[in-house]
């Protein structure tokens, strides 16, 4: 019983460490991963570098999609690396265990840093080869030390790891970003807004987009935008010309609840390109959501084809063929209609209202509208807009209200309050300093419209792969 | 040979039964004069004596089936049982018929695989397919050029030693081979100063006629098209690979028109291409342009006299132009320039003598049927389609009977049929190939420095 006590530590060590810790880290990893049971996986595989070790990572990441099943494979593979180093060592002549203990804890850091499971496969490939080898070794008696000292030991590295962990910048960052994208990419709005708060969003500004998305699909947009620290419109939407990994993810995202599949699908296809496989899961199944969605029933099917080749996601596919069965498939668009489709550009207002002239109206898309208006400061289109789209607000939102109030006198009613408040900030502009006016109304729409520079030009822009 | 390649499938086709014989014996087997529903399609189709032994197949519908093969004449019989798993029910089809053609065919293709995805790609190259097996080789990856874009593969005449393809990206331009030598020149950089898009060598080996075009890839907002792709420019340009000099002529070297698609006949006598007026502001407007085929004559590598159009259409716009003897093969759609996103394009033959004009109905589907290529002895063309699932380009081959009709397309084999679903590449500009091009990867990283 004594030779499990340390393992054990080791295993309650990791597997609470990675749950507490590090849990969207990997199922971001899942996201961003891919095993396919099929012949042109492997093939790729094996032509790159470290075959055995990647397929071996891949098939294993695969399960990290469930959030208990990372924990408990990096702390299996904690453990199995202690054994076979305890094993290797005892063959040396080295019987203490906390060098094992060592060892497992240098593997589980290596597991915690890695972007994907094939380093940690890849060492533990290794230590298999050495424990293999020592097996031809003769068995030397070795000496342990006492138990007490094994175990301290042994708690002393599990605590230092946690703590590593837990206080590693980098570390901490990729864990705020995986919890982020992977709310995201869930539509988990609120806890999206939970993560990127005003003041995180202070700190971390690639987090604006992803909230004003969260405020957008909550309703909240125009009652909340300000209280983040939005300087332009970069802050809203990104540089749209940018093909980061982010920026292409925020993008693929904002057009599905846009309700434009078509923008989607290119953004997920062209994020899928930045990837290590050329693809993701996480692609994968939004190609086949959304083409589900286009009513393209026959690409869907393809795409859960190829998502049932892994391991997990029959449930998944299940539920869309079932959607399927009792859908029915759009007939593809005729010549004459495919001719007058408008083409997407780069300008996001200009796409916003590309889908609305072309009835592509989503609950969001009207505020996100106005809201671009506001920020690219153009008071009089989007006066005549909100004008045009009175009825969809019973009572203007907040900041629709502190714009009308730039204007003049407002051609919609708004609040006492708002007008209350108007005249105080005028006051205060006479009466007090630039920065103390800017302290005390930070989060309205005066300060944005009177203290931010101009956005910058956005130029449409193409790219050819012929 | 010709016997002994047939007795692989009637032996598959054994095999596969006896394996299965557990499994369907306690089966009742209803007869049925339909053929069977399978995927692919080869039922009556007509392969080259060196595929007859490839066609593999399975139930669209996923049942469970067995079959045997029988040989009379140049004509297979293959008679099908089909079953669902667990049921004691089963249907025996009518046999159906796959004709073997003693016209040759080359023993190789080469095509590009790449995801259709839009702009960017990760992974793609140069591939090379012997038509007699399923085996399947890489010419050159794209990270052998530092991950860049590999495209527009041609060979003279298909003879495997020579080749050319552009590569886009850093340190690009057009890699040339001649046999165990490979050299890359930017055409950007010489000459007319303007970098090579479509390739089409000259039968003799000697020239090498490029178009240059400015293009522009957009997305339609919505509907079944996801993109659409015209030119804001294009030229011809005539290399001498002797040279190096670049030549044109006004009338393919100009503002009103663009000028894309070489094609040469088969004596390297006229240089056929694709021609529009170039309009302002394309993308809205890009409905107005169709491109017709036009000629011109060349001689000892110069153009002569002025082009003339072979036909133009109000309502198809004209790609990719191919002749053999009389007989042109083109790709059209309902404008524009890219017919692979269109799903409307589709295959049509003109006999040149005649002038007689019509869509290849027997080659054509509901969806994008567009890249053709003869054979060298123009029995067959191969052409890629989009018509399995509207996106991933197939690959189908047909034969010609030299009178103007094509027998019904199959699907290029794969070992197993599921591969053609689960492949997450498209087939690009298939082309017969006489010999085995070799594997470049290497040579072509030595030549980028990688």
């Amino acid at each position: 019983m004594k030779k499990f006590l340390v393992p054990l530590i080791l295993f309650a060590g990791s597997f609470l460490c990675t749950w507490l810790l590090q849990r969207y880290t990997f199922i971001y990893q899942e996201y961003t991963g891919l095993f396919l049971n099929t012949g042109d996986y492997f093939s790729s595989m094996f032509q790159g570098s470290l075959p055995i070790s990647g397929i071996i990572g891949d098939f294993l990441t695969q399960f990290f999609r469930f959030s208990v099943y990372a924990p408990l494979i990096v702390s299996l593979g904690v453990v199995l690396a202690y054994f076979l180093t305890r094993s290797i060592f005892s063959r040396l002549g080295l019987g203490w265990d906390v060098l094992a203990a060592a060892c497992a804890c240098g593997l589980w850091v290596v597991i915690a840093m890695a972007p994907t499971a094939r380093r940690g496969v890849f060492v533990l490939l290794i230590l298999l080869a050495v424990w293999a080898l020592s097996r031809l070794l003769p068995r030397k008696k070795a000496k342990s030390l006492p138990l007490a000292w094994e175990l301290g030991g042994a708690l002393f590295l599990t605590a230092g790891v946690c703590l590593f962990i837990g206080l590693n910048p980098k570390l901490r960052e990729t864990e705020k970003t995986a919890e982020l994208r992977v709310a995201v990419a869930n539509y988990d709005w609120d806890r999206v807004l939970a993560i990127a708060t005003p003041a995180e969003t202070a700190q971390d500004r690639g987090l604006l987009p992803f909230a004003g998305l969260a405020l957008g699909e909550k309703g909240q947009l125009a009652d909340r935008l300000f209280q983040y620290p939005v300087h332009d419109q970069a802050d809203f939407d990104f540089n749209q010309l940018e093909d980061s990994e982010t920026v292409l993810f925020f993008k693929a995202v904002l057009y599905e609840t846009l309700h434009c599949p078509n923008e989607a699908i290119h953004n997920f296809a062209q994020l899928a390109t930045l990837q290590e496989h050329g693809l993701s899961f996480l692609v994968l199944r939004h190609l086949l959501a959304d083409n589900y969605q286009m009513g393209n029933y026959t690409l869907a099917r393809k795409f859960g084809t190829i998502l049932s080749r892994s391991t997990l996601h029959g449930q998944y596919v299940g539920h869309f063929n079932a959607l399927m069965e009792q859908g029915t498939p759009h007939a593809p668009d005729s010549v004459g209609f495919r001719k007058t489709v408008p083409l997407i550009s780069h300008d996001p207002l200009y796409n916003l209202l590309l889908l609305e002239s072309n009835g592509m109206r989503s609950p969001a898309s009207v505020d996100r509208i106005l809201c671009t208006l506001l920020l690219q400061r153009k008071l009089d289109r989007f006066q005549s807009l909100l004008l045009s789209v009175r009825d969809r607000y019973p009572t203007l939102p907040r900041y629709y209200e502190e714009a009308l109030m730039l204007g003049g006198e407002p051609p919609l009613p708004v609040s006492e309050a708002t007008r209350r408040r108007y005249t105080d900030f005028q006051n205060a502009a006479s009466r007090l300093s630039p920065a103390e006016v800017q302290k005390k109304y930070a989060d309205t729409y005066w300060i944005y419209f009177l203290s931010v520079p101009a956005e910058k030009e956005v130029v449409r822009k193409g790219r050819l792969m012929l | 040979m010709f016997r002994f390649k047939l007795l692989f499938p009637a032996l598959a086709g054994l095999a596969v039964t006896a394996v299965l014989a557990g499994s369907c014996s306690q089966v009742h087997f209803q007869e049925s004069d339909a053929l069977p529903d399978i995927f692919p399609d080869y039922t009556e189709v007509t392969v080259p004596s060196s595929m007859a032994g490839l066609l593999s197949f399975e139930m669209a519908d996923g049942r469970e089936m067995s079959y045997t093969v029988k040989q009379e004449g140049n004509t297979l019989f293959y008679s099908v049982k089909a079953w669902a798993k667990g049921s004691s029910e089963g249907t025996a089809y009518a046999p159906f018929k796959v004709y073997i053609s003693e016209d040759a065919i080359e023993p190789y293709i080469a095509y590009r695989l790449i995801e259709p995805n839009y702009e960017g790609w990760k992974e793609m190259g140069l591939y090379s397919r012997e038509l007699a097996s399923y085996k399947e080789k890489a010419i050159v990856r794209n990270d052998a050029v530092g991950g860049g874009c590999v495209n527009c593969h041609t060979f003279p005449g298909g003879d495997p030693s020579r080749m050319l393809f552009h590569v886009r990206g850093k340190g690009g331009g057009t890699v040339f081979r001649n046999g165990d030598s490979l050299r890359i020149l930017n055409l950007a950089t010489v000459g007319l100063k303007r970098q090579g898009t479509y390739p089409a060598w000259h039968p003799s080996g000697r020239y090498v006629a490029f178009s240059s075009n400015s293009t522009q890839q957009s997305f339609p907002i919505r509907g079944s098209q996801p993109v659409e792709v015209f030119d804001h420019f294009s030229d011809l340009m005539l290399m001498d690979l002797q040279t190096d000099a670049i030549t044109t002529h006004p009338a393919l070297f100009n503002e009103d028109e663009m000028e894309t698609f070489p094609a040469w006949s088969p004596d390297g006598e006229v240089l056929y291409y694709c021609s529009a007026p170039q309009l302002a502001d394309i993308g809205p407007n890009r409905a107005q342009i169709r491109y017709a085929l036009k000629a011109i004559r060349v001689q000892d590598g110069a153009f002569q006299g002025e082009p003339w159009t072979v036909f133009a259409s109000d309502s198809l716009s004209v790609s990719f132009p191919r002749v053999y003897g009389k007989w042109l093969l083109f790709t059209a759609s309902a404008y524009g320039t890219f017919p692979i996103w269109h799903q409307e394009a589709d295959l049509w033959l003109m006999d040149m003598e005649s002038g007689a004009l019509r869509r290849v109905d027997e080659l054509c589907s509901d969806d994008t049927d567009s890249y053709h290529s003869w054979s060298g002895n123009g029995c067959w063309v191969i052409f890629s389609s989009r018509r399995l699932d509207g996106r991933y380009t197939r690959l189908f081959i047909s034969h010609f009977d030299g009178e103007g009709h094509f027998t019904k397309p199959f699907l290029l084999p794969q070992k197993h049929p599921e591969h053609n679903t689960l492949r997450l590449k498209s087939y690009n500009i298939p082309e017969f190939v006489q010999g085995d091009p070799g594997e470049l990867s290497p040579a072509v990283s030595k030549l980028f420095g990688l």
